[in-house]
């Protein structure tokens, strides 16, 4: 008998041995990128990129925009030639780890709402097929960030409100009926799963009245993986806050501004700060459960399970989902303890940033300040700039008074065992991403897109580009701009691809692109039909850390005429030395212009037009 | 759920054992040298079995093989005094049969035997499959779709140590004899998948049964399965095992008839069931387990039978006490009223039961009946499930030549419950009393074992005010007294195995 087992034993060896050991292994950790100001971020959707493994298609509906497509990591890896030909550097994956599979005929494909922070999303492969995609990036000098999310989990438990048991969507009040007073209550819908913020927590209420906090009851559905969370902490009500949804994320209370559990009542010498309660204490909407990561608990499982991650696959940053629903206090501990834990295993470089999804700079900045994050989504200059002043044509010097904020908002120095550059130089610049519409949503025209793109591949910062913007994606609000990339046939030659592709070249090409300082020379309030500098801006990108190298970018915003930087004689005024010879990179063919007495430059741009210069003596051949 | 009558055949098979020697031989060849009652019955000569092939293999051996098909079956189409679908009204657990639904099964045998030159006897071997079909039948619900079971499947052998030992194996309808008036086994009727061991000896007209199954029924009381994720984080869910208990039954059956002179005898059963649950867990909800303790029973009892060995006369008394598990009913009840440690323990069932018929001339009657003390476990004195209950069933036949007649049949059955009446006036419970008309065709003759018979059934039944109460609101039986029942009615067996 033993025979036969030895050669059945030899058989199996052999052919597990098939397997390349590599895939099973942690890698090597390496730090793989020398500056972040030289990267092009490219955002994928995994989901909606490529499908390159059909085993991990369970329960995908494709063409229903809402559920699993089925586009994996191993899809992704069979397209880096895509992507490498369109010039970008980084990879920002979406979430890897498992989700809830669905929830109310939603699935979690995106992979915002975790269940298990342990363990990989098997709709996307398995770690090693995680492992395999850093891999091949790095082997093609690409770089890969991971999505995650640390505010919330999935739709992981419900408010027993009524204390039945069962979760139950219902109407609290009739609409019709008549108060003592002769009016009419309003109907209000109550959801167990997602109820209204309570700064007490949800209440438990019955006919009679409340009865104090409601208790929680995760659900048990393995067919939707609503099973216990882990790292375990997350299966315990402490975790999470347990104060309901939030109802409005611009309400704020007043706390003393050392201790924000308190009222400034209570602190009579203390500042008194407004204080977005239900921002950070609330479940984000659609029953995304918030966590208290003010439990040193919860803090160290998050520290835990994301260095794990780095160790496993030798990532090189994380995109951070929703900072601003989570206390300062838990960037202060978390962003320094994974730097110091990836800092002791020879992991440098490690990019934190995050996503403040709001308009104020002075808000997004403050993620930045000392031992926080190294940099956060610009969402203002999405905001003002790409969206107020290229689409909508406002006046340019918005920009200039944006960016002259920056140096006071954001965090002037770099994060300690940081990437080596400070926040206020390093903003993560974007069009659009998967939570807002497709810049070119209404908009069929490419000018405006076009002429974006070219802000953000030369101005200050690291550039993001939202998948499928190459292809000229237009879909709305999630989940319509979250497109199948596989529908383009990857094509390379569309005019967006190869102006992009060309951008990417030109930034990767002049260091003063990346690594220069930014300064507005030419900006100005004027849109008319009649003003002559109508819609231009103008900035240098220089010094810095860029040597000698320099650059100066001219854009006209202005849709209706061609514009120039000279208002009633007075032209724009540069840093460049009087006779400095530029070339237009963008049109080399066009005639180079010749910088004035005391860096005088008049440029005229047509409308919707940008023009790059490079000192002719810089210019390099081949790009 | 209905079984083919075992009256019927035991009759058969009682007068069968008195033949004299020699008079299987005019039947088709014999399958084995000493019949058992199951094969004698399966050999009579007229029986529907296809006769057997014979033949010798090169080695020498002699074999003989058959298909043979068995049934038993009736089916009904009934109503009530208003138009309604006829329904059964029996209060008691076993009432009379004449208003029940529709059953039938279909009974695919084979009988084989070999013996080779050196052999001193033949071994035999028997395959039965059996297929029962329930309520709705197609023509009634207009969902083509069928409630089938199956009944038997197992195989049964003769041959190792003695011709007169059968070893079996497989899921089969394992019983003694019936009150077939009331459609019901009182003595033993185990449902089993697992085997045995009989031993017939026909000289001292002995017989000795052994059996062990195991079951598990699909009940939350045995089985329990939950969801849980697939193991190395595939994608999906799958079903495991949560509880799985499955209840083992042993039983031991032995039978010894006393000849009384010519045909006639009195035939005296033993029996005896031990049945045994194992503990287990179940998952009450999500992450929290429940406990279940192991449970047992038994059951005791005895069978006095005297017969005439003429055309199907006898008379026979079942006495069953059991305790514990069984006492809920066959090994196919779930056990219910449970004490707070979710056991049997302490629950009872006892039983005396009468069955027989006589026939002389044009005339037969036939009767059942029973008295019935059901305590379950729980400790509260007032349960509704704890009851005591009986039926008295007479069935007077009046026969028209040979073939067509007429049966009346009268009954009363009564039973109480421990539970207190709405208005607290005693305890609950009620009785009913029914008269029934039944005229018949019985083509293949006189008696009351001869099948098929096409009826014509009319049963006027009165339930006391008292029963109506133990029917649920808007129940049409909460709301009258009197029901009528007109109905016709086909009911068959033949050759089919009834043990």
């Amino acid at each position: 008998m033993k025979k036969p087992f030895a050669l059945f034993a030899l058989a199996a060896t052999t052919a597990l041995s098939c397997l390349s050991p590599a895939d099973g292994e942690r890698p090597e950790l390496h730090t793989n990128v020398a500056d972040w100001r030289e990267e092009i971020i490219y955002q994928v959707l995994v989901d909606r990129f490529a499908n390159g493994d059909g085993a991990n298609d369970v329960g995908v509906r494709p063409g229903v925009p809402a559920r699993y497509h089925g586009g994996d990591w191993a899809g992704l890896e069979g397209k880096l030639d895509y992507i490498e030909a369109l010039g970008v550097t980084t990879l920002w994956i979406s979430p890897i780890v498992k989700n809830v599979e669905t929830d109310a005929g939603v699935d979690g494909y995106h992979g915002y709402w975790a269940q298990d922070l342990t363990r990989v999303n098997p709709h996307f492969g398995d770690l090693a097929a995680l492992r395999r995609l850093v891999a091949a990036c790095h082997a093609r000098g690409l770089k890969v960030i991971v999505d995650i999310v640390t505010n919330h989990m999935g739709q992981l438990f419900y408010y027993d409100i009524n204390g039945n048991g069962q979760p139950d969507v219902q109407l609290s009040e009739s609409g019709e009926r008549v108060d003592g007073q002769g009016h009419t209550k309003p109907v209000k819908h109550l959801t167990e799963y997602d109820p209204d913020f309570d700064p007490r927590g949800v209440q438990a209420r019955t006919s009679l009245g409340e009865s104090g906090p409601a208790q929680i009851v995760f659900a048990y559905d393995p067919d939707a993986n609503k099973l216990p969370a882990m790292p375990a902490i997350f299966q315990e009500a402490r975790a999470y806050h347990r104060k309901g949804r939030v109802v409005d994320f611009e309400a704020t209370v007043k706390r003393c501004a050392s201790d924000t559990t308190r009222g400034c009542a209570d602190c009579p010498g203390d500042a008194c700060v407004d204080y977005y309660e239900q921002t950070e204490l609330g479940d984000f909407p659609g029953g995304l459960k918030d966590v208290a990561t003010e439990l040193p608990e919860v803090r160290l499982a998050m520290i835990d399970v994301y260095t794990r991650w780095v160790l496993e696959t030798d990532i090189d940053g994380y995109r951070i989902d929703t900072i601003k629903h989570v206390e300062h206090g838990f960037w202060q501990t978390f962003a320094p303890a994974l730097r110091q834990r990836l800092r002791d295993v020879g992991k440098r470089n490690f990019l934190l940033f995050g996503e403040s999804f709001d308009g104020s700079d002075a808000r997004n900045g403050s993620y930045t300040r000392p031992g926080e994050l190294d940099a956060v989504f610009n969402f203002a200059h999405k905001f003002q700039v790409f969206d107020d002043i290229v689409k909508r044509h406002g006046p340019t010097r918005r920009f200039e008074e944006l960016w002259a904020g920056r140096a006071e908002l954001y965090g002037t120095a770099p994060q300690p065992d940081g990437v080596g550059v400070a926040p206020a130089k390093l903003p993560v610049n974007f069009l659009d991403n998967h939570d807002v519409p497709r810049y070119l949503y209404q908009q069929s025209d490419t000018q405006a897109l076009t002429l974006a793109l070219t802000l953000l591949m030369t101005e200050q910062g690291i550039p993001c580009v939202y998948y499928g913007t190459e292809q000229g994606f237009s879909g709305g609000n999630d989940p319509m701009n979250r497109e199948d990339l596989w529908s383009t046939g990857y094509a390379t030659d569309g005019a967006l691809f190869t102006h992009l592709a060309r951008l990417a070249r030109l930034r990767r090409g002049y260091p003063a692109l990346t690594k220069g300082d930014q300064k507005v020379v030419y900006s100005t309030t004027r849109t008319g039909d009649e003003d002559e500098d109508a819609g231009m801006l103008a900035f240098q990108r220089a010094e810095g850390d860029a040597g000698a190298e320099a650059a100066l970018v001219v854009v006209n915003t202005n849709a209706a005429h061609a514009s120039h930087t000279e208002h009633q004689g007075a032209p724009m005024k540069t840093d460049f030395q009087p006779g400095t010879v530029l070339v237009d990179v963008l049109d080399p063919a066009r005639p180079a212009v010749t910088v004035g007495a005391m860096g005088a430059l008049t440029i005229e741009v047509p409308p919707m037009g940008a023009r790059l210069f490079i000192p002719e003596a810089q210019i390099r051949d081949g790009l | 759920m209905s079984r083919p009558s075992r009256a019927a055949a035991l009759a058969l098979s009682l007068a069968t054992l008195s033949l004299p020697a020699g008079a299987e031989q005019a039947a088709p060849p014999p399958v084995e040298r000493a019949p058992s009652m199951q094969l004698v019955k399966a050999v009579r000569a007229d029986d529907p079995g296809t006769a057997p092939s014979e033949w010798t293999t090169p080695s020498g051996e002699r074999r003989t093989g058959r298909f043979t098909f068995g049934s038993y079956g009736r089916v009904m189409t009934a109503i009530d005094g208003r138009g309604r679908s006829g329904r059964d009204a029996d209060l008691v657990a076993h009432g009379s049969r004449l208003d029940e639904d529709s059953y039938a099964e279909l009974e695919l045998r084979r009988e084989d035997s070999y013996q080779l030159p050196s052999e001193a006897h033949p071994w035999t071997t028997r395959m039965v499959a059996t297929l029962a079909i329930g309520e709705p039948l197609f023509h009634r619900s207009g969902k083509f779709d069928a409630t089938l079971a199956v009944r038997n499947l197992y195989v049964e052998a003769k041959g190792l140590l003695s011709p007169d030992l059968a070893l079996w194996a497989g899921s089969r309808m394992y019983r003694g004899d019936d009150a077939y008036l009331l459609n019901w086994w009182p003595l033993d009727n185990l449902n089993t998948v697992g085997g045995g061991a009989r031993l017939d000896l026909p000289r001292s007209r002995t017989q000795i049964a052994l059996h062990a199954g195991a079951n598990r029924l699909d009940d939350p009381f045995q089985l329990q399965t939950a969801r849980r994720g697939l193991p190395g984080n595939q994608l999906g869910a799958t079903d495991v095992l949560i509880l799985d208990r499955p209840r083992t039954v042993e039983s031991l059956r032995v039978e010894q008839i006393f000849g009384l002179g010519g045909r006639a005898g009195v035939k005296l059963v033993g029996y005896s069931e031990l049945h045994q649950l194992p503990s287990g867990q179940r998952e009450t909800q999500p992450g929290r387990y429940e406990a279940l303790p192991s449970d047992s029973g038994y059951v005791v009892g005895a069978q006095v039978t005297g017969f005439t060995g003429e055309r199907d006369t006898h008379v026979s008394l079942f006495f069953r006490h059991a305790r514990g598990l069984p006492a809920y009913g066959g090994d196919l009840a779930v056990p219910y009223a449970l004490r707070l440690d979710e056991t049997t323990k302490g629950a009872t069932d006892s039983v005396a039961a009468i069955s027989g018929n006589f026939e002389a001339g044009a005339v037969a009657v036939q009767v059942a009946g029973y008295l019935r003390s059901f305590r379950a476990a729980t400790k509260e004195k007032f349960d509704y499930a704890h009851l005591d209950e009986g039926i008295l069933v007479v069935r007077p036949h009046l026969y028209f030549g040979e073939r067509a007649g007429v049966f009346v049949e009268a009954s009363y059955q009564a039973q109480q419950r421990a539970a207190l009446r709405a208005d607290g006036g005693g305890l609950m419970g009620g009785s009913m009393t029914r008269f029934g008309v039944v005229p018949f065709l019985s083509p293949s003759g006189r008696g009351s074992y001869r099948r098929p018979q096409l009826r014509a059934i009319f049963l006027l039944s009165r339930r006391s005010d008292a029963a109506r109460e133990l029917y649920a609101t808007d129940d049409v039986y909460a709301r009258r007294n009197v029901e009528q029942f007109f109905g016709l009615e086909a009911e068959w067996w033949f050759n089919s195995s009834y043990r």
